[in-house]
């Protein structure tokens, strides 16, 4: 078990990120009744052990359905949520435990990039403010021309030019791809090593979703930015992403890169989320699709015992429903939690 | 938020304030409040307000006096009040050391009804207490005959004097007797002399009827009343001689049965009924929101058991609460306000609460809260200029209920003693049972300004409501 | 005869800053048993041409000028009464755009289901429950959740129950606006099974409009793209795909990032969509098209025919 743990980490020396057996429980509000009778509280497992390491400017992509758990690592990584378990380290160093300077120092070089571009802008801030705000609480940029300069550097990155027409907006004065720059231009002021982007397209039409990606893409190449990306739609991962991890019920099931997971998958979850996936071809419209597996990922509060998902696994067998598997390597850099490969 | 970004928010704010007509009703009604309030004090003095209590203050004006203004819209014209301290002055000696002194009045009474009272008041100097002076008043009519009413020694204690005519006895028998002389024995019959009104017959046609208020016709003309004192001194004199007519109207509000002035209560009552209602507004809603974000900026368990403190407070029943205060403590307006705002706050708290709460989710916050900002930040940064465009629409509609819960209080004659406000007004008149009396120029006017102010505060919070919260949905 | 037949329908939503042409001059037809994808960019007026197909486009909005006929009736300016009583929900249903996150908390979901035999057809509500239960199994529902409230089911679970209600009152026609947006890949790829399903079962046809070309391609016969109201490319399926010839339809193609094939680049169309309020003149496409030349700005195209049955509107193929 801990061989396996460690081949997935296997290149742990020259990770930027690296995360050990990360968990995250949240606790389930009991009413007052069940706290006066002294049931025990319950608790959704977000994240239930999760371990990878990112090296230096890979895009590493987290996959899966909604509720899995991708945001909440995110979080986690980037000191939004404070773990219930396990390690966080950026560049060889333990940042789960941080002094306030070093925290500071940790914030400026890990930033995050959110879903939703209408609700990541306030509303009552100019351009100019947004991008200020991480200015003003880092302290970073001791005059104001020093800051202007800082803005005007970063609208430029993202290609809001000419700044002049943009540092005066309000965000509902811009379009949905124009605020996710915005929102892009405002996690790349501080000048971060590492990115965090929690489905930055997805909420985005088609056209302009490719024109982000792009961008991020080459920004990555200026900057040598290392990214997490989190989405729940491999076709983008596989455009984007150096690696891909799948993630079911708060855990990683696959991890492999990115041609190889989607040529070759091995988890039947994986499967069934590559079979699942639309492509733009006509021609298959009058044929059923044949999804293997049946229902909806159950609710994080009540996670099946042994595999996690083997309730819903066409393949499952006798140890599926007992013992959880662990991550092997089943070809280089290609690991699978599947007792199909662990016990077979 | 940028200095200029206010200014020109508050301009756009003010073009769709504009544009809400119930706004702008309520903004004009507040305003003429407020002016009531500024100008009215400069005509009525503070003392008023003070001294609404002390019937000693009052006792130079009417009693129950309606309104001047209906004798425009009435044919039956009623008397004004009038203190007449112009006269003339004779005096000569009779015999060796007695010497007399006459003050004549003259009065044109032009009216419908008789005066409500004749009051004469002077001061005296005496240097010798055991040789008192003496003092007749007669009333000489239009019709040429002449009534003594009052003729005394003045041998009371004190300088001070204020003789009402109308209620002595002595000049209640005198004008009895008068009227008697042209009454028929039918009507005599009817006429009771406890009961009889003086300034009837003295002010009333010599004629059947004098006796009666509704058949006595009124004896229009100038009337002369000569007030003469008899000095045993030579040094002994009179001084601020007044008389005072009593007026059936009087001011612009009328009088109450304590003679006090009303509209005086009114301003006053609408400085105090302002103050509570904006004061208690402004503080329960700050410290609302305060409490509200605190809860939600805090969290867990801390929020908790605010929320429980929050649960007790908006448990407690206000309003007996508040009187079982004030019967024991018979409060000073001050603590009435401070009372309101304990017991004011939650509704704010629990709107701000939801806000912070929501507004804390959401991205930008956590994107803040990425790069470290801290929770002052957060809150000044981005809840607070969230939060209070709602706060002063809750502002505005939290006054009323400040306005009516002060008004109950004093209503049940538990507010601030030393001060009017509009709930004592009716307070007074409710335990007079002034609206069976059918003075109603006691009642509606408190009554009315109450509503219309605490009506102008809900417009305001309703045209701030609509203008405020379809925007919330854009944003 | 066409079973759905859209003649120049204008749609606009009167704004106090003007009128919002959200559908301008729309024509397109619907065979029985057929499947017409519409696909657009956000805001470019494809839910709004859904309303209109339903005639109940939500205030300001409005149906300006043109005909909708379904089975040869004229549903453009009958009266609301007829509409309620005989065609909407009856001839033509609609799921609405993020219907399955605005069920009514309150209601259990079999109420909701057959709220329109109550409504249309003053069925008893025992008897509707009952024939609710059909159409819930229809959908691949265990019929015993009629008596469930929405917050106990999973997004897909409503989502069908959203299905089911349009079909109960068994309609010709199914406008589906935006079907799996925000469901998961697994759950999206079942409903479009189902949808393929009930169109074969009951040969139905159906309107699926999406932003997402990937998930029309699985059902839609014909296709339509729609940009700032109007259509600008209609054909077959197989032959808009394959060989797309409007430059904007060829843009959002090659926007798609696809699975099985390794891109090297996306292609990706600059500017954002016009503002309806006042489109550009010309082609509406004009200030973002890279093809564009000396007519695009001043003439509008129109509609010709390249290939049997595939139309598109472009200078290109009109004035070269
Ligand atoms: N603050 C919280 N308190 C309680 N539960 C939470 C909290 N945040 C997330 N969860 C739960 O944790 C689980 C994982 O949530 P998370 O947001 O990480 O999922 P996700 O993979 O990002 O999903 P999506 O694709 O919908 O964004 C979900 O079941 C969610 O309900
Ligand atoms: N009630 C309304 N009042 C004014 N304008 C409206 C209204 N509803 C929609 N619009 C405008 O009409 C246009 C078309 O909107 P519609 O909802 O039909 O777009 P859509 O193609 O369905 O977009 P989406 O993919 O985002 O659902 C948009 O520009 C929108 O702003
Ligand atoms: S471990 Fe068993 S249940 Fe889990 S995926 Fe593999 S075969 Fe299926
Ligand atoms: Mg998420
Ligand atoms: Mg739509």
């Amino acid at each position: 078990m801990v061989e396996a743990k460690e081949a997935v980490l296997m290149d742990s020396k020259e990770a930027v990120m690296k995360v050990e057996n990360l968990r995250k429980y949240f606790m389930i509000r009991r009413s007052f009744g069940e706290f006066i009778t002294g049931k025990p509280p319950r608790y959704v497992k977000a994240v239930d052990g999760v371990s990878f390491a990112i090296k230096p400017k890979e895009v590493f992509a987290l996959v899966g359905e909604s509720g899995c758990g991708k945001t909440t690592t995110g979080k986690l990584i980037v000191k939004l949520l404070r773990p219930s378990g396990g390690r966080i380290y950026f560049n060889g160093t333990d940042v789960t435990e941080l002094s306030t300077e070093e925290e500071i120092e940790y914030r400026k070089r890990v930033q995050i990039i959110f879903q939703d571009p209408y609700s990541s802008l306030d509303p009552r801030f100019r351009v100019y403010d947004i991008l200020e705000e991480p200015l003003l609480i880092t302290k970073v940029g001791e005059t104001k021309a020093e800051r202007r300069e800082l803005i005007y550097k970063a609208l430029e990155e993202v290609r809001l030019v000419p700044q002049e027409e943009f540092i005066g907006r309000f965000p509902h004065q811009l379009s949905g791809g124009q605020r996710q720059r915005v929102a892009i231009a405002r996690a790349l002021i501080l000048n971060p090593e590492f990115l965090v982007a929690d489905e930055p397209v997805s909420m985005l039409d088609l056209s302009i979703r490719a024109e982000i990606l792009e961008l991020m893409r080459e920004l990555k190449e200026r900057h040598g930015l290392t990214y997490l990306y989190i989405t729940h739609d491999l076709s983008t991962a596989r455009f984007f992403c150096d690696r891909i991890a799948v993630m079911y019920l708060g855990k990683i099931v696959e991890l492999a890169t990115s041609d190889r997971l989607i040529e070759n998958p091995v988890h039947p979850y994986t499967k069934a989320l590559l079979i699942a996936v639309p492509e733009p071809d006509p021609s298959q419209r009058h044929v059923m699709k044949e999804i293997p597996i049946i229902g909806e990922v159950p609710s994080a509060v009540n996670i099946p015992p042994g595999c996690r998902f083997h309730p819903r696994c066409p393949y499952r067998f006798e140890p599926c429903d007992k013992e959880e598997p662990e991550l092997i390597e089943v070809e280089p850099d290609h690991y699978v939690a599947c007792h199909l490969v662990s016990k077979k | 938020m940028r200095w200029s970004d206010f200014v020109e928010s508050l301009k756009d704010f003010w073009f769709e304030y504009k544009r809400q007509k119930i706004g702008m009703l309520g903004l004009a009604i507040l305003l003429f409040f407020i002016g009531l309030a500024i100008v009215g004090p400069r005509f009525y003095p503070a003392e008023m307000s003070r001294k609404w209590r002390d019937v000693t203050y009052w006792q130079n004006y009417p009693r129950s006096a309606r309104p001047s203004w209906i004798n425009y819209f009435s044919s039956h014209k009623m008397p004004p009040h009038l203190i007449i301290a112009e006269y003339e002055v004779s005096e000569r000696m009779i015999g060796a050391n007695i010497r007399e002194y006459v003050a004549t009045f003259n009065y044109d009474h032009e009216y419908d009804e008789p005066p409500s009272d004749l009051i004469l008041t002077f001061r005296r100097q005496v240097a010798d207490p055991t040789k008192p002076p003496t003092m007749t008043f007669v009333l000489l009519r239009p019709d040429g005959r002449e009534i003594e009413l009052i003729s005394k020694k003045l041998s009371e204690a004190g300088n001070q004097t204020r003789i009402v005519i109308t209620s002595d006895r002595g000049a209640l028998s005198t004008a009895y007797a008068f009227g008697r002389e042209f009454e028929t024995p039918e009507n005599l019959e009817k006429v009771h002399f406890e009961l009889t009104n003086p300034a009837l017959p003295l002010f009333s046609k010599a004629q059947p009827g004098i006796l009666l208020g509704n058949e006595a016709e009124p004896l229009k003309g100038t009337y002369t009343i000569r007030v003469t004192f008899y000095f045993q001194n030579p040094e002994d004199k009179i001084e601020d001689l007044t008389l005072i007519i009593g007026g059936r109207v009087y001011g612009l509000l009328g009088t109450d049965e304590n003679r006090r002035d009303l509209f005086a209560g009114l301003i006053w009552g609408t400085r105090v009924s302002l103050l509570i209602g904006i004061l208690t507004s402004v503080l329960s809603v700050f410290f609302g929101i305060f409490y509200g974000v605190m809860s939600a900026y805090l969290g867990g368990w801390k929020d908790e058991i605010l929320q429980r403190i929050y649960e007790i407070m908006s448990s407690i029943p206000t309003l007996p609460i508040l009187i079982l205060l004030s019967a024991i403590y018979k409060p000073s307006i001050w603590w009435i306000i401070f009372f309101l705002v304990v017991f004011g706050w939650m509704g704010t708290s629990r709107m701000a609460r939801s806000m912070a709460y929501q507004i804390k989710e959401m991205d930008y916050v956590e994107a803040a809260r990425a790069v470290g900002a801290s929770g002052f930040w957060i809150v000044r940064k981005h809840v607070m200029p969230q939060i209070l465009p709602y706060a002063f629409a809750s502002m505005a509609l939290s006054v009323p209920s400040a306005i009516l819960t002060e008004a109950g209080l004093s209503f049940l004659g538990l507010g601030d003693i030393n001060r009017v406000t509009w709930g004592q007004i009716l307070h007074d008149a409710q335990s007079t049972a002034a609206t069976i009396k059918g003075m109603w120029w006691w009642v509606l006017p408190p009554g009315l300004a109450m509503a219309l102010l605490g009506l102008s505060f809900a417009f305001i919070g309703a045209a701030l409501n609509t203008i405020l919260f379809p925007k919330l949905k854009t944003l | 005869m066409p079973l759905l037949e859209v003649k120049d329908l204008k749609a606009y939503y009167f704004i106090s800053r003007g009128a919002v042409k959200a559908v301008d001059n729309v024509s397109i037809d619907l065979e029985k048993g057929e499947s017409l994808g519409l696909a657009g960019e956000s805001g470019c007026g494809k839910s709004t041409l859904g309303f209109a197909l339903m005639n109940m486009l939500p205030p300001p909005g409005r149906v300006v000028a043109g005909s909708i006929k379904i089975d040869g009736q004229e549903i453009v300016g009958m009266k609301e009464d007829e509409l309620r009583k005989r065609i909407r929900w009856q001839e033509i249903a609609m799921i609405f755009q993020g219907a399955m996150n605005v069920l009514n908390p309150v209601y259990t979901v079999g109420y909701q289901v057959a709220e329109p035999l109550i409504y249309h057809k003053g069925m008893g509500k025992k008897e509707a429950i009952e024939e609710a239960k059909k159409y819930l199994e229809l959908v691949g529902l265990d019929p015993n959740i009629v008596n469930r409230y929405p917050h106990e089911l999973s997004g897909g679970m409503k989502q069908r129950a959203v299905i089911a209600t349009a079909l109960i009152m068994s309609p010709k026609v199914l406008i589906a606006d935006e079907p799996t947006t925000a469901l998961d890949v697994i759950v999206q790829a079942q409903i479009i099974n189902l949808l393929k399903e009930l169109k074969r079962k009951l040969g139905l046809s159906i309107i699926i409009i999406s932003h997402d070309l990937s998930v029309i391609s699985e059902l839609a016969d014909r296709l339509a793209i729609m940009y700032a109201g109007k259509i600008v490319e209609l054909g077959p399926s197989d032959s808009v795909y394959s060989d797309p010839v409007h430059p904007y339809t060829k843009a959002l193609l090659n926007a798609i990032p696809r699975l099985r094939k390794k891109q090297e680049r996306l292609e990706f169309i600059p500017g954002a969509p016009p503002n309806l309020l006042s489109p550009p003149p010309g082609c509406r496409i004009h200030p973002r098209c890279p093809y564009r030349f000396e007519p695009c700005d001043k003439e509008e195209p129109e509609l010709v025919e390249v290939r049997p049955g595939h139309f598109v509107a472009c200078h290109l193929y009109t004035r070269r």
